[in-house]
């Protein structure tokens, strides 16, 4: 990237209903290119985030920033994102080219040329010089929309004279309608009534509405939730695809924990109007940071715990070696075991031991509930092998299995 | 047994049939009544418009029309009734909307009040409100005797525009807002968050967005008011004062049926209204836009992506 | 700037109240200027001089309002009970129809009355009976009436019966009802309110006519045409007149508002719940 700034910074944002407070405090950056799901249960905020960073609420406390640039007082239409709505609103008088065409027919201008400003300003030299690598680079990568760094931004604002606005003709909304169009598959529907349209391709309407503008940031709204299953799958690969095309930052809610971990770069997990855990989709699944997120991500296993010492815990009163850790000597955790990487071995060779309570075929693996002798617990184990009901069984994992977290 | 059987189910079916015959032929009187009661009595106009009857036979004859269609003073009435309505529906275009408005905009209680407020006076006997109208106009009545408080030499309102348009206005308003206020209803806050979405200013989203699709809502309203306004017959007569100048078509139409008792002329006059009337509102449906027509476009340019790339 | 942002809205709602309230002082001024002066012992409308009754006494006493009131009460009742039932029946009916275009054909002639100007039907139906020599008067009246409220109950009970489920009837038959019982026990009460909505409209409707009951009433007159007949001398005994209706009207829509708003109420407590 040109710069080291983040795209989007939200600083401290908070946001009251009246009396109820949505949004405590919430710190997040997003960086360039990234693909980030926002990700959590119905009422924890998310969707008022999305909403707040494109400009449709005003927050109640903290600011947000573009490029490095306050924005939080700017309303929707002066901001470098576009939102695909949930319910993808589209507009009912218009029909599938003109919903499309609608923004650029607003704006009716065009960016700033950059190689037309290059030669005027006086900031040039400064400029090349910064971005040269950098434009190299993008040369080779195919992209919709060019970046506008902050560099530019300072320019238009010291040098707003320079600035060269062209109009967009007609026929460079036509050409730009159509690549859109091109792009998300909808030629056959040019100008079809957007109510005679099925979900699938209203999506793709949304879709396209949006990011003809050539936004910097994509925001949707659990934009496939209206979907079904099948459908919800390939447009998630498609949306992923169209991310990596286009180079646009999308920023996505969901409350579909698979959804998440199919499509983002970066998941921010979200509850009761704060950010429990920020982190990539490995990061987020195999060292979850409490047991709220262990629970929300996968299925999972989880005992409470105490810490020995930095590679040995207290589990179910064993001791058993783990990972190194951080946390203190003689705190109570949460320790975290996933169904997948447990074993079932004999009882002689498991660290714990138990009774098969029930199993259920699950098409790749089987889900094999276990009732752990000591403690009447409840286990989870997948497994390859079927295991006969009621039989006495031992459970064996390795030693970076267990996920020490630190209780809530 | 197996013979029997499929004959049993077919019984069956056709008992079925039956059953659903029964449901239809519970429209019987209803069709009785629309034929008696409203295709009959229009055959009947027509039928009477183009007959006379001289020394108890009936002739057919083209003379009912022809005698409006070449009387300037025909036209004159017919003109100035549209052009009355005209104005009494732009002033109601003009007022209802941004009633309708700001009431989408109340709280549902706030909304639920308004509409109650609207529909009562629209419930209350029309002739009531218009006399009540007409004692507040004439000599005597309020506003005059405030008008000439402030040094307007005027005794009585009645028989000036100003009083025929008013009451026109007043009585018609409320059916100018609720479809306004219904199709307004309807948009969803999610559309003008797009729009403002992708770029458009309030402004910009009223005049793209809000507007278009309250159209249909306006067109309704416009024929809810222009077609009564334009027929009226109470309102002129009240508010004329005896002034011949706004005698409009209603009151024609009363003259030649209740004073004159001219059925025939009479039928003729209603022909022409309601053909003229037809015309109307084929021409203000035209305005609505709102209805998207799927076509195919008929050359599709596909563009290679790579070319809308120019500038990246 | 962010203050002032959050401002702009409050400003704009102060002149839309005040836009509002103007709008409905309009409606209202003339009517609660009518209603006080009622109540005026004199006959001016400016000058008070002293609370009295005597313009209801006045009212009261006179034989042919209070015929008038009676003729339009009856033809009101009579011609919202028929058309209901014929209605009602009909809107069934036509909604079980096979074929599609019979039902448009059907709803189009019965939008005919509501979309030709109430000036033309009035004509027509004058002249209908006129063509059958039938004298004009209560029966015209009625029949009139009738003929034109029935529309009206079919907008409001037809669309209702087009939503409902038909699985609803087939599985009332498949539970053993005849398609009479049918009717009654399962159709009627899922259509109950919009019966009841379109029977209100039919009632005003037949209530506030003037025009079609002044073409075809002959000698028989209801409110409306009384006025109309009595046009040169309105006494305040029409005022007092419209008291008395505004006032009832007023609280039979009071309580029908309250009713709708406390049946949303209930609904959306009911999904809460669930």
């Amino acid at each position: 990237m040109a710069n080291n700034l983040p795209l989007i910074e939200l600083q401290g944002v908070s946001k009251n209903f009246g009396t109820t407070q949505v949004l405590h405090n919430i710190d997040l950056s997003i960086n360039q290119n990234e693909f980030v799901c926002l990700l959590g249960p119905s009422g924890c905020g998310k969707t008022t985030t999305l909403r707040i960073i494109g400009g449709f609420e005003s927050p109640s406390g903290g600011k947000i920033l573009f490029d490095g640039v306050d924005v939080t007082s700017l309303p929707p239409y002066k901001r470098e994102t576009n939102t695909v709505f949930q319910n993808y609103a589209l507009f009912p008088h218009l029909n599938v080219y003109d919903n499309i065409a609608f923004g650029l027919r607003i704006k009716k201008v065009s960016y700033v040329k950059r190689e037309k400003v290059k030669k005027r300003s006086p900031l040039d030299s400064f400029h090349s010089g910064f971005m040269f690598f950098s434009i190299r680079k993008k040369r080779k990568e195919p992209k919709l929309y060019k970046h506008r760094t902050f560099i530019d931004i300072l320019d238009r604002f010291f040098f707003p004279f320079n600035r060269i606005v062209k109009k967009i003709s007609k026929k460079e909304i036509d050409e730009r309608v159509m690549s859109v169009i091109h792009l998300v598959n909808l030629d056959e529907y040019v100008e079809r009534n957007v109510a005679h349209l099925s979900g699938g391709q209203r999506q793709r309407v949304a879709i396209a509405r949006a990011i003809v503008n050539r936004p910097k940031v994509l925001l949707l709204d659990e934009s496939l939730s209206a979907l079904d299953l099948k459908l919800r799958k390939d447009m998630q690969y498609e949306l992923k695809e169209l991310q990596r095309d286009t180079g646009i930052t999308f920023i996505f809610v969901t409350h579909d924990q698979e959804e998440a971990l199919t499509m983002a770069d970066k998941i921010v997990v979200m509850k009761g109007g704060e950010i429990e855990q920020i982190g990539t989709a490995d990061e987020i699944y195999n060292d979850p940071i409490n047991r709220y997120v262990a629970n929300f991500i996968g299925d999972s296993n989880l005992f409470s715990g105490e810490v020995i010492d930095s590679t040995h815990v207290l589990l179910d009163g064993h001791k058993f070696s783990c990972d190194k850790t951080t946390i203190e000597p003689n705190t109570k955790v949460d320790l975290l075991l996933r169904p997948e990487d447990l074993d079932i071995v004999t009882p002689e060779k498991g660290k714990l031991h138990g009774v098969v309570d029930s199993i259920f075929f699950k098409g790749v693996f089987y889900e094999v509930d276990v009732i752990l002798d000591e403690t009447n617990r409840l286990v989870t184990i997948h497994t390859t092998d079927y295991i006969p009901i009621h039989s006495r069984v031992g459970i064996s994992f390795e030693n970076e299995d267990i996920h020490v977290m630190e209780q809530m | 047994m197996a013979f029997s059987n499929v004959s049993s189910y077919k019984r069956e079916k056709i008992h079925f049939k039956l059953k659903f015959s029964f449901f239809s032929s519970l429209a019987l009187p209803l069709h009785f009544l629309l034929l008696f009661l409203v295709i009959l009595p229009f055959l009947f106009i027509l039928f009477y418009s183009i007959i006379n009857v001289k020394d108890n036979k009936i002739y057919l004859t083209i003379d009912n029309f022809a005698r409006f269609l070449s009387n300037p003073n025909f036209f004159k009435v017919l003109g100035l009734s549209l052009y009355y309505a005209l104005i009494c529906t732009i002033f109601c275009i003009l007022l209802a909307y941004p009633f309708a408005y700001f009431m989408v905009k109340c709280s549902p209680i706030v909304r639920n009040i308004l509409n109650m407020l609207i529909t009562l006076p629209m419930w209350t006997n029309l002739l009531l409100r218009v006399v009540a109208w007409k004692q507040l106009l004439d000599e005597g009545g309020i506003i005059p005797t405030v008008l000439n408080f402030f040094g307007f030499g005027k005794t009585t309102l009645l028989g000036t525009d100003f009083a025929v348009i008013l009451v026109m206005i007043y009585v018609y308003l409320p059916f100018m807002i609720l479809p306004i206020y219904t199709q307004l209803l309807k948009i969803e806050k999610s559309l003008k968050e797009a729009s403002k979405d992708l770029g458009a200013n309030s402004i910009k989203t009223f005049a793209k967005v809000t507007f278009p699709i309250s159209l249909p809502g306006v067109i309704s309203g416009f024929t809810m008011v222009f077609l009564p306004a334009a027929t009226t017959l109470v309102i002129p007569k009240y508010m004329s004062d005896g002034n011949p100048k706004y005698t409009f078509i209603g009151q024609m139409i009363e003259s030649y049926f209740i004073n004159a008792d001219n059925r025939y002329a009479g039928s003729a006059i209603a022909v022409i209204l309601t053909i003229v009337i037809i015309l109307t509102s084929f021409i203000v449906n035209r305005f609505d836009t709102s209805n998207v027509k799927d076509k195919k476009r008929k050359k599709i340019k596909t563009i290679p992506v790579m070319n809308s790339r120019k500038e990246g | 700037m962010r203050k002032n942002h959050a401002k702009k809205p409050r400003e704009k709602g102060w002149f839309s109240y005040l836009y509002v309230a103007l709008i409905i002082l309009f409606f209202y001024l003339p009517i609660g200027i009518i209603i006080i002066f009622s109540f005026n012992e004199g006959t001016s409308l400016v000058r008070w001089t002293n609370f009295s009754l005597h313009w209801y006494e006045e009212l009261f006493k006179d034989r042919i309002i209070m015929e008038a009131v009676q003729t339009t009460v009856i033809i009101a009742l009579l011609a919202t009970l028929i058309s209901t039932i014929i209605g009602t029946l009909g809107a069934i009916g036509i909604a079980t129809y096979k074929k599609k275009r019979n039902t448009t054909m059907v709803l189009n002639i019965n939008n005919l009355p509501l979309v030709t100007p109430d000036i033309v039907t009035a004509v027509a139906m004058s002249v209908l009976f006129s063509g059958f020599s039938m004298k004009a008067g209560f029966g015209t009246m009625l029949l009139a009436h009738i003929g034109f409220c029935t529309p009206y109950v079919i907008i409001s009970v037809y669309p209702k019966m087009a939503q409902m489920d038909k699985n609803l009837i087939e599985a009332a038959m498949d539970l053993g009802a005849t398609s009479r019982s049918a009717v009654f026990k399962v159709i009627i009460p899922e259509l109950l309110p919009s019966i009841l909505s379109g029977a209100i409209m039919a009632f005003t409707m037949s209530f506030d006519d003037f025009i079609i009951s002044y073409f075809v009433g002959g000698n028989t007159m209801n409110i409306s045409t009384y006025i109309y007949a009595s046009f040169k001398k309105a006494k305040p005994t029409v005022n007092a007149l419209m008291t008395i209706i505004f006032i009832i009207l007023a609280i039979l829509v009071l309580i029908s508002t309250l009713l709708s708003m406390k049946g949303k109420g209930e609904k959306i407590h009911r999904r809460k719940k669930a």
